[in-house]
């Protein structure tokens, strides 16, 4: 196990009566990452996040999170992890502020610490002016920041979430994508569980495919800051005869696609290598119009995984 | 501050209730004492004291239960699970704080009551007041645990709260019995003799520490984090030795009472944990991985507490029979006891054959519905067709534990474990 992974699950197997739901999943997450955990319904999804959270004990297998053994200190790997379930609760009596204030207090941050941590998530989730509220008074976009303020007040290096934009309108999920977007920012590892890829693709430089309880692919998004190998689209004037020869001379690129006029490359390396490239398809001559680097979304990445590994088990 | 004390504390203690519990309760002795015709305080202290138990004891066990219950209906349990808050801290603030508005008003009550009926009333005040108190932390305590454990196993579920309930009821009945009558006589207990107001209120005072504990080990599991069972064996041997000294001491040795009680004690505790506590398929199937990896310390903390009372009841019984041989063989009761064990191990089989369906519903109002057949409308069919011996055969109980009795026993755990098992392979 790496002991410089943000999460790092290994083996994990969980079983409900007769259904494998998990089964010898070993995965790493590398910090500062954010992790699109994708598959269909009944995929094992939230059960992996609830394992990894602490709250459901695995048949086997072992998790740790930032160099915290789950099995054996789940109270102290709480202090690294946020967690923000799918159906979640409030204290609908509380106000937002009191809220917030118990969950920095359970999470050990300081008593003298605490205000000043609530007005700055309150801040950061834009509910500054809610704090007075009581929770039960909340709209549902509310709610879902004031649950998410709760997972954040402690500033966890880990996150974890299960559908976080369900019954969201487009409005608050894109403000949701943006709030994700700032936290990968600030260096925070998030695992993010959803249905709606769209939404995982404006910030996940990760996909994690489960299926039938098993890790189908686990690899970096093709574009994502954290990925050496990055596809690249080229169109020509007129079409080019030899281009898959000439591509296939060159170290480190690969033609994925070729239509005449335009093609698909996929190239392992940095931007020098892929400025290398470039200098090459000029000095041969070819009349290059486009050469752009493409990032394939995280739905086409999706069924292109599922495609490979053919039909549910 | 403990941090979950002062969330209870946020929700339970408003400005309204606390200023309005004291004027009322203060408008009510002044009506008691103006219409009290001269019997003034001490009508005031008896019904102050009934106000005490209704308040503090029912319906703080009521608060108690609610504690855990509405936290997961209200989903909210699991992010309270997600804190850092360790087990202890859970629990004495979940205890202290869901019951504080049951602990201001009784308290108020309590202190009435003091101060009314001391010299007053021709009973030990202080020392009723102390085993009212006692007795709050006990019922308290004990509803917060069953409730926790109904939690695990039946998230979301109100049905299992009516055990809880039951509980509660049987002991503020007890403790108004026991109120009117505690102060007269005496106690025999392990051969010497105790003012019954004494006894009850020490008896009181360690059950509730028990009942704390408890409580703590029980939010440890609910929490994950990982225990052994020493607890549970520890506890029931004080249960053993405490109910032991009640016997009479002319029937045999002391070892031998001690064992024999020890296997009721710890039959009784099996069939509670097989109710109450998460078992089923997957508890067992983490435990079996433990055995297998021989991971002996994980195997223990995975274990679930039934077992370890059934294996304490037949070293108990163990020691009956062993007792029974030292004493010249005239007990019958040697006998009965592995008998009464092998009904347990028959029932806790019946138990998971039906927990180890694929998807297992119901598993204890099935179960309670064939041992209702087992135990009563089958062999009373058999009665009524004239089959009593074998009717006999199907019931624990009996005049006589030699001869076919401890066989047929042993046939029906064998064949119950054998079906048991032939489901777990299905699995």
């Amino acid at each position: 196990m790496n002991s410089s992974s943000a999460i790092a699950v290994h083996k994990l197997s969980f079983e409900y009566p007769g259904v494998k739901a998990l089964s010898e999943v070993s995965f790493s997450i590398e910090p500062a990452s954010v992790t699109a955990l994708v598959g269909p319904n009944g995929a094992g999804k939230s059960t992996l996040l609830r394992c990894i959270a602490g709250l459901d004990r695995p048949l086997l297998g072992s998790i740790e999170l930032a160099g915290v053994d789950v099995l054996e200190q789940p109270r102290l790997a709480h202090r690294r992890l946020g967690y923000l379930a799918d159906f979640y609760g409030l204290y609908d009596a509380l106000s937002v502020r009191r809220a917030l204030s118990y969950m920095a207090a359970a999470h050990d941050v300081a008593e003298r610490d605490i205000a000043g941590t609530v007005e700055r998530t309150a801040k950061r989730l834009e509910i500054d002016e809610l704090l007075e509220r009581r929770c039960g008074e909340l709209s549902r976009g509310q709610r879902q920041r004031v649950a998410l303020g709760q997972a954040l007040v402690h500033a966890p290096p880990v996150l974890l979430l299960d559908e976080p934009a369900a019954g969201l309108d487009p409005e608050a999920r894109h403000a949701l994508a943006r709030l994700f977007t700032r936290l990968h920012d600030e260096g925070m590892t998030l695992l993010v569980s959803s249905h709606i890829l769209a939404e995982l693709d404006e910030y996940s430089s990760h996909m994690l495919v489960l299926r039938g309880g098993q890790l189908i692919e686990h690899r970096a998004l093709a574009g994502g800051a954290a990925e050496p190998v990055r596809r690249l689209r080229l169109g020509f004037v007129s079409p080019v005869p030899d281009l898959t020869a000439v591509i296939a001379g060159m170290n480190g690129v690969r033609m994925l696609e070729n239509a005449g006029q335009n093609a698909l490359l996929e190239l392992t390396g940095n931007d020098r290598v892929q400025a290398e490239v470039l200098r090459m398809l000029v000095e041969r001559g070819l009349p290059v119009t486009r050469f752009s680097e493409e990032r394939e979304n995280l739905h086409a990445s999706y069924l292109r995984t599922v495609g490979t590994h053919g039909a549910a088990p | 501050m403990n941090p979950e004390l002062r969330r209870n504390l946020w929700l339970e203690l408003s400005a309204h209730r606390l200023l309005a519990t004291p004027a009322l309760i203060g408008l009510v002795s002044m009506l008691i004492l103006v219409n009290s015709d001269g019997r003034g305080y001490a009508a005031l202290a008896t019904v102050a004291g009934f106000a005490c138990l209704v308040l503090l004891t029912a319906w703080g066990s009521k608060m108690a239960a609610d504690g855990i219950g509405d936290e997961a209906r209200n989903r909210t349990w699991d992010a309270q699970r997600l804190t850092s808050i360790g087990p202890w801290q859970m629990t004495w603030g979940k205890l202290a704080g869901a019951t504080a508005f049951a602990w201001y008003g009784g308290g108020l009550c309590l202190l009435v009551f003091i101060a009314a009926g001391v010299g007053q009333l021709p009973m030990p005040v202080l020392r009723l007041a102390g085993l009212i108190v006692a007795g709050s932390v006990l019922c308290h305590a004990v509803a917060f645990t069953g409730s926790l454990m109904a939690a695990q196993r039946n998230p979301g579920t109100r049905s299992s709260n009516a055990l809880v309930w039951m509980f509660v009821l049987l002991s503020v009945a007890s403790s108004a019995r026991r109120w009117l009558a505690v102060d007269q006589g005496t106690v025999a207990w392990w051969g010497a003799s105790y003012a019954t107001v004494n006894f009850v209120l020490v008896s009181a005072v360690a059950f509730a520490a028990w009942a704390v504990f408890g409580a703590y080990r029980s939010m440890c599991s609910a929490l994950h984090v990982p225990t052994t069972p020493w607890a549970l064996v520890v506890f029931l041997c004080f249960v053993t030795v405490y109910l032991a000294g009640f016997t009479s001491l002319s029937n045999g040795s002391a070892a031998g009472l001690v064992a024999i009680m020890g296997v009721g004690v710890s039959l009784a505790a099996c069939y509670g944990l097989l109710f109450m506590e998460q078992t089923g398929a997957m508890t067992l199937r983490r435990l079996q991985m433990r055995l297998n990896r021989r991971q002996w310390t994980r195997a223990l903390q995975e274990l679930p507490g039934w077992p370890v009372a059934l294996l304490l009841a037949l070293l108990f019984a163990i020691g009956t029979r062993l007792a029974s041989i030292r004493d010249g063989g005239t007990w019958a009761i040697a006998d009965a006891a592995f008998v009464f064990w092998l009904f347990a191990v028959r029932d806790a089989a019946l138990m998971h054959c039906f927990a180890f369906a694929r998807q297992p519903r119901r598993v204890v109002a099935t179960t309670v519905l064939y041992l209702a057949l087992l135990y009563g409308l089958l062999p009373w069919l058999l009665k009524a067709f004239g089959a009593h011996a074998l009717a006999d055969l199907l019931l624990p109980f009996s005049v006589e534990y030699t001869g076919p009795k401890p066989a047929a026993a042993a046939v029906q755990a064998v064949v119950a474990v054998s079906i048991a098992a032939w489901r777990w392979r299905r699995l």
